[in-house]
């Protein structure tokens, strides 16, 4: 695994014990080689869009899925959904908001922006970890990724 | 008889009475008049009669001084005498025309008169033709026809005497019936006089008592008119000091209105005020349970997580004990997460608006039961579902009521070999009260009062799992519908949860209400 390979996962979380936690589960999950993890909106979506600090990077190198937390700095996870939602370049990769909140608004808003769906992290890290695996087998096994074609601007 | 009346009836009998008076009284100077003149035709009777007698006389007179004296001139004053006397007779009878009497008189007397004259012309007319052819017998021839004379003479005296006392008597009579008029007259006019003055008396006697009376009466009117007008003083007196009353009253409402005014206005004010302080409690209670659900919860997730790991990937560093204190730890921090989860539940049960509609609780019981009749928690559970009404509550809020309950229920009865959960409705009250009962362990009654603060538990937690605030949930639902909650248990006989949900009515009206809302939206 190098940092070369294309990201498979791209996990954005503020909290290093969450981040911490989250990659030991994907991880012992086995469904992915390379997580990238970063920590806010505004490295994420430079990270997306290829700008800044990613500037660089091959763009065309999409992760196969997005795990993204609400309460990020700078940019926060709605905002973050918001424009990755909205751009065609990136609207066709699937993000799934993996959150410890379970406030209706926030699902409810997560919805409206076209979230592909709204995990709660459980309390219990067993639960979680099951959470993780499921999540891994479905998105990245099961699920079939979207075409090249799906990041055409229309 | 009326005042009117008896005025009319004198003065009528008054003027009957002058008018009589006057008709007499006319009547009887008419009369006396006719007498008069006739009095007047007697005298001038009386008065020929002795032009006559005079006349007769003088011509007796003259016809001897004519016979002594043979003068010429006695002979002219005899052709007048005799003139005389002949008009004198002439008056009588066309004077006494209508005397019938008299001019028998005068019939006998006419005759005696013309031999009379002849007899004395003749004895007059002789001497003078003699003396004038110097006869010398003439006064013998005169004498000769003196006794002729002298009884003619004689009866025309006595005649002349007869028409005189005739004229004398009626006369007499005339002045009598004069007199007799003329008494009359005064009697009728004493008589008028004294009625007049009678009536006159009577018609003032009338006149003074109508106006008496009329005096009473005035004295009386201005007597009322006086009182009436201290009653109408009195009364506007009355009257203003009420007025002034109702206005002082009026001006006290006002003033009273305009207080309660400026309180509603200021009430108005609080109220928004007070609106404006709650809300903002609210969304710093809602940014609380976000702070709560999000942030306090990964402490836990993060403690949990890495005691885990410690265990499954480091635990065979480990020594016995060290992992018993890992499981403790991770046991606590699950407690904990279902704390959190269970106390957010119940404020959010509190935040959530009510919305009431028609449910029925037969369906609503039977899906929640549904959930367990398969479950290793629900094995060997008989469930028994009486018949049960519609209600107007909210549908999700009844659910978590009946999952709570029947969570309990479930719980209590574990373990026991006949478990039985049943539902139903008493129908005595109105609404009617409907209730969750089971067969399990049961609660002592003393601490039923507990049993739905939050937090609150009636049983070691090692017998029974939970966080005590499953009740505290239902009874905050069951609140919040208006209605009231109850447990009724002996320990060891279990448990029955009786439960109301608030005015019926009301909420159907309130939904009626919304439909004809939408109906006309």
């Amino acid at each position: 695994m190098s940092e070369s390979d294309p990201v498979e996962i791209l996990l954005v979380e503020d909290n290093p014990a969450d981040a911490e936690l989250a990659l030991h589960a994907l991880r012992k999950s086995k469904v992915a080689n390379h997580i990238l993890h970063l920590h806010d909106g505004a490295e994420a979506l430079d990270f997306m869009f290829c700008r800044g600090e990613y500037a660089n990077r091959a763009c065309e190198n999409r992760p196969a899925i997005i795990l993204l937390d609400l309460k990020l700095p700078k940019v926060d996870g709605l905002q973050v959904l918001q424009e990755l939602k909205s751009d065609p370049r990136t609207r066709a990769i699937p993000v799934i908001l993996l959150t410890s909140s379970q406030e209706e608004h926030d699902m409810a808003t997560g919805y409206q922006n076209g979230v592909n769906s709204y995990i709660q992290k459980p309390v219990n890290f067993a639960e979680f970890q099951d959470v993780v695996n499921k999540l891994g087998v479905y998105w990245l096994v099961v699920n079939r990724k979207p075409p090249a074609v799906a990041f055409l601007e229309a | 008889m009326t005042f009117q009346t008896k005025l009319a009836t004198a003065y009528s009998l008054a003027v009957v009475i002058l008018c009589a008076m006057c008709v007499v009284s006319y009547c009887n100077a008419t009369k006396i008049e006719e007498t008069r003149q006739w009095g007047r035709h007697s005298s001038a009777v009386l008065h020929r009669n002795e032009a006559l007698a005079e006349n007769l006389a003088r011509l007796e007179e003259i016809s001897f001084e004519y016979a002594g004296t043979s003068d010429p001139q006695a002979l002219a004053s005899l052709d007048v005498a005799r003139t005389g006397a002949l008009s004198a007779a002439h008056d009588l009878r066309s004077l006494t025309a209508d005397n019938l009497s008299q001019q028998q008189r005068l019939g006998l007397l006419d005759p005696k008169l013309v031999r009379y004259l002849g007899l004395l012309r003749e004895a007059i007319v002789s001497p003078a033709i003699a003396t004038a052819a110097g006869n010398a017998h003439a006064p013998a021839t005169v004498r000769a026809f003196l006794p002729e004379r002298a009884a003619l003479s004689h009866d025309i005296s006595d005649l002349i005497q007869q028409i005189n006392a005739e004229e004398d008597r009626l006369s007499l009579v005339r002045r009598q019936a004069i007199d007799e008029a003329l008494r009359r007259s005064s009697g009728y006019l004493a008589f008028g006089y004294a009625s007049a003055i009678f009536l006159s008396v009577v018609c003032i006697l009338i006149l003074r008592g109508e106006m008496r009376h009329r005096a009473a009466i005035q004295n009386e009117l201005e007597k009322a008119q006086v009182s009436l007008e201290h009653r109408v003083h009195e009364r506007t007196e009355d009257l203003r000091a009420a007025n002034l009353a109702l206005q002082a009253q009026i001006e006290e409402r006002k003033r009273a209105e305009r207080q309660v005014q400026q309180l509603n206005a200021s009430l108005e004010i609080r109220v928004e005020e007070r609106t404006a302080e709650l809300t903002q409690v609210v969304n710093e209670l809602d940014s609380f349970c976000y702070t709560v659900s999000h942030d306090l919860r990964a402490p836990l997730r993060h403690v949990d997580g890495f005691s885990r790991i410690l265990e499954s990937e480091f635990g065979a560093e480990l020594s016995d004990e060290a992992r018993r204190h890992l499981r403790r730890i991770v046991q606590a921090v699950n407690r904990m997460g279902r704390l959190i989860d269970d106390l957010l539940d119940l404020s959010r049960i509190g935040r959530k608006k009510l919305i009431r509609r028609r449910v029925s609780v037969q369906d609503l019981v039977e899906r929640s039961v549904a959930n367990y009749r398969d479950s290793p928690d629900g094995r060997g559970v008989e469930w028994r579902i009486d018949p049960l009404p519609e209600f107007d509550c909210d549908p999700g809020l009844l659910e978590v009521v009946y999952a709570n309950l029947i969570a309990n229920a479930v719980k209590f009865t574990r373990g026991l070999p006949h478990r039985v959960i049943q539902f139903g409705a008493l129908d005595t009250s109105s609404p009617a009260t409907l209730f969750v009962r089971d067969n399990g362990v049961g609660f002592d009654p003393k601490y039923a009062d507990k049993l739905f603060g939050a937090f609150q538990r009636l049983h070691p937690e090692d017998d029974f799992e939970g966080t005590g605030i499953g009740l505290a949930t239902v009874q905050r639902i069951v609140l919040r519908h208006g209605g009231s909650i109850r447990a009724e248990s002996q320990p060891g006989s279990g448990a029955t949860f009786y439960f109301t949900l608030g005015a019926q009515t009301e909420g159907a009206l309130a939904r009626k209400l919304e439909e004809v809302k939408h109906v006309g939206v």
